[in-house]
């Protein structure tokens, strides 16, 4: 029996790794590292590749990967391929790996010659405290931020076809971040290497090094990004969607930041407010990433009271499942700070609370509360947006309100001396209840009917039988 | 073949297909015209499973294609109006990517490769880059991938746009050939004369509902539930309305003075009577055929007929 190559890897080969463009980039790669050599050292040499590898697969790679999907639809192509026969496994691979095949070669080819150099040099220790730990973190954060470019052009593309660059820009630009943070160029001095020194994390209370944290929660997070393209694939091949991947993925996201907390000895408290944050940040994540269609919504509520809960389950958005997530991660908070005995707070994270000055220790449980009110309300807006006439625009908009509401007028309060007031922008409790939740509360009460009002319009009527 | 059910399909504050239903039979070339905007390429792309409708159904060979999206698409060819082509591969590879895509094991590969770019006569081009064709030759290579795979049932959607007329008379040959081959198809145009040329039924649509779909031998003829006949004479016949007024039964639509078209039964046993009726009259009968009319004043006047409604609310799937 003959091995077949997918098809769409095939494609990919043929259109980007030409004999050509191997042997050329090979050439040019060999001299370069030569003409380094001649004029220098082992020790230059085996920079220079460091920091070629690091923008070809880095800076490069993302913008390959994202670029393999954003240049089927430019030129008409992904109709076409949609239609095909294949299936959404190698269509995920044979552009991932496709795609980016010239970018893995000249990036695998630095890594040689800086393994070369490495071996000449005796193996220094380099980024990750261990010359083959920084080797693996380069590759782990490559392919990670290969795999998170394609997913942030898939979702983008499930929004609109527009925009080319910035989508390419965008997910080139998320997959350098997660690269970066991946292997750790970002907090080593690049032109220094020799005097940093890895620092410590801990995980359920037992100390490890960063970089070793970061080999194994990379690796993992490679695994998870992997399937976050394949189902987004499935999505564009119009399978159902079941959403117990994300549940799925929210529970590994909780049980990281519960294991994995800046502070040792935190206790119930210590590991149940990062999961809460936690749940947050990936709420406002899953929402920006939803299409927000008001047909979609529509068509899940008719099916739910039709009873056919295989559809109703299939059309629940993501970030309605997170938020539920962050209503219990809430629950547990309250239910740990109840429990909690006096002195139990971790010295860590007091210190942490302290340095914000705005958090009172006595008012923890209404603080949470009203993040829970004005998450609420940043996801009424987002709806709000999503459901009119700028629904194309509503991302941009809502991150430009959240970026607004958030930071100048917090800002503006705490430096003209109404600390008092800081209630009405952030959720942060005082002494006063009315006056904490009242505002918040009215916000949410007048943009709710004004939502209703949006889906009316865009449902025209609502669930009409 | 292609069987739609309550087809429901809605964007935000405006229905694109209301309650569509219709079946396309086998070997049929069906023409799916009506105004911008009346539904024909969302129509398209919801029956290549390319978008969820929001109720209803598609079926191909009784497979439901939102079910198994996959499944259909091995039995089905799509040609979408703005269509690519990976222009830095050449024909060959092209074809053998779609070959290898759509499952053609590699050993039948280089057969149905060279079997698809005969059928669409590009066999000549197969080692020259797509980017480097003409339009007309880019389209016959998209062709070719779309029905590479044999599929049963083809879409085109304006696949005659921006072509050249002998390209379009090139184009219409390709797909009664392939109609002939048993292939079902659905074509979307706006170039009516040109539809008329190879399509077998004609499928109107206007703001997303169904106007009309029957076979177009029978839709030249009919005006509502009955059919225009046209009746020649050998000669010049002097106060010729009169006197068809007279036979019992016709009702004449207009009239010449050795020509008339006239209004009878779809039945063909009223047809006989009537024409029996004609010639016991003593009328020099030449010819008694039913009307055809073109395509475009089908269109029209059926266009014409359906009043414009206000837009479409979105209610619930009746």
């Amino acid at each position: 029996m003959s091995l077949e190559l997918n098809p769409e890897f095939q494609r990919n080969l043929w259109l980007h790794l030409g004999w050509q463009r191997m042997m050329a980039a090979f050439i040019v790669g060999i001299t370069i590292a030569y003409a380094i050599f001649l004029v220098s050292d082992y020790d230059k040499v085996s920079y220079a590749a460091n920091l070629i590898s690091t923008m070809v697969l880095g800076m490069w790679g993302p913008r390959r990967a994202a670029d393999a999907l954003a240049e089927e639809v430019a030129g008409g192509t992904w109709e076409s391929q949609r239609m095909s026969g294949l299936s959404a496994w190698s269509m995920t691979w044979g552009k991932l790996v496709g795609g980016c095949s010239f970018v893995w070669y000249c990036g695998l080819l630095a890594l040689a010659i800086y393994i070369f150099a490495g071996i000449k040099l005796g193996f220094p220790a380099g980024r990750a405290g261990n010359f083959w730990l920084g080797i693996y973190l380069v590759l782990v954060g490559a392919c990670l931020a290969h795999a998170v470019a394609l997913a942030v052009a898939l979702v983008r593309l499930r929004k609109t076809v527009q925009y080319r660059r910035l989508t390419i820009t965008l997910a080139q630009t998320c997959g350098l971040v997660v690269f970066l943070a991946v292997s750790g160029v970002g907090t080593a001095p690049v032109l220094d290497e020799s005097s940093f020194s890895p620092g410590s994390g801990y995980v359920f209370d037992n100390a490890y090094s960063w970089p070793l944290i970061r080999a194994v929660l990379g690796s993992l997070f490679v695994l998870w990004a992997i399937v976050a393209v394949f189902r987004l694939m499935r999505s564009e091949l119009q399978y159902r969607a079941w959403p117990w991947l994300w549940s799925l993925f929210l529970l590994f996201c909780a049980a990281l930041a519960a294991a994995i907390a800046p502070w040792p000895g935190g206790g119930a408290v210590g590991a149940s407010l990062p999961v809460f944050v936690t749940m947050i940040a990936l709420t406002y994540l899953a929402a920006l990433a939803d299409r927000r269609d008001p047909i979609r919504y529509r068509s899940g509520l008719m099916a739910l009271r039709r009873g056919d809960l295989g559809r109703a389950v299939a059309e629940l958005p993501w970030w309605l499942i997170s938020y539920v997530a962050v209503v219990l991660a809430a629950a547990f908070c309250f239910s740990a700070l109840a429990t909690m005995g006096t002195g139990d707070w971790p010295s860590s994270l007091s210190e942490l609370l302290l340095r914000l000055q705005l958090l009172s220790f006595d008012h923890l449980t209404e603080t949470i509360l009203l993040v829970l009110l004005f998450m609420t309300r940043d996801l009424i807006v987002l709806l709000w947006l999503s459901f009119g006439s700028w629904r194309s625009r509503s991302d941009i908009t809502w991150l430009v309100y959240l970026a607004l509401i958030y930071w100048p007028i917090g800002i503006i309060l705490i430096f003209a001396g109404y600390v008092d007031f800081i209630t009405l922008v952030l959720p942060v409790a005082g002494e006063n209840v009315v006056w904490s939740f009242g505002p918040i509360v009215i916000q949410v009460t007048v943009l709710g009917v004004m939502l209703q009002q949006r889906w009316r319009q865009a449902t025209r009527g609502g669930l009409v039988a | 073949m292609l069987r739609i059910e309550n087809l429901v399909f809605d964007y935000p504050g405006h229905r694109a297909l209301d309650d569509v239903s219709l079946e396309l039979a086998v070997g049929s070339i069906t023409a799916l015209v009506g105004p911008n905007g009346a539904g024909k390429s969302t129509l398209m792309r919801v029956c290549a499973a390319l978008d969820q409708p929001f109720s209803g159904a598609v079926y191909l060979d009784g497979l439901d294609v939102h079910e198994d999206p996959r499944g259909a698409h091995r039995r089905m060819g799509f040609l979408p109006d703005f269509f690519g082509l990976y222009d830095d591969l050449t024909v060959s590879q092209c074809l053998s990517f779609r070959a290898a895509s759509q499952g053609v094991p590699a050993a039948r590969r280089n057969a149905v490769v060279e079997s698809a770019a005969e059928r669409l006569e590009i066999a000549d081009r197969l080692d020259q880059k797509a980017g480097s064709l003409s339009r007309g030759l880019r389209q016959r290579l998209a062709i070719a991938q779309a029905v590479l795979h044999e599929p049963r049932f083809l879409m085109l959607d304006e696949p005659a746009a921006g072509l050249d007329p002998s390209a379009r008379i090139g184009l219409s040959g390709v797909l009664r050939a392939l109609a002939r081959d048993g292939m079902t198809i659905l074509v979307s145009s706006h170039i009516l004369a040109e539809l008329e040329d190879y399509s077998t039924h004609i499928l109107m649509l206007k703001q997303g509902r169904v106007v009309d779909h029957a076979p177009l031998t029978t839709m030249g003829a009919v005006t509502g539930r009955r059919i225009e006949i046209r009746l020649d004479f050998a000669r010049v016949v002097p106060d010729l309305r009169l006197r068809l007024i007279a036979v019992a039964g016709i009702e004449v639509v207009s009239c010449g003075i050795d020509e008339a078209i006239v209004m009878s039964d779809p039945n063909p046993a009223e047809r006989a009577a009537m024409l029996a009726a004609v010639l016991a009259a003593g009328l020099p009968l030449a010819s008694f055929s039913p009307e055809r009319r073109s395509l475009q004043d089908i269109y029209l006047a059926r266009m014409k007929a359906v009043a414009e409604r206000p837009p479409l609310r979105l209610v619930g799937p009746r």
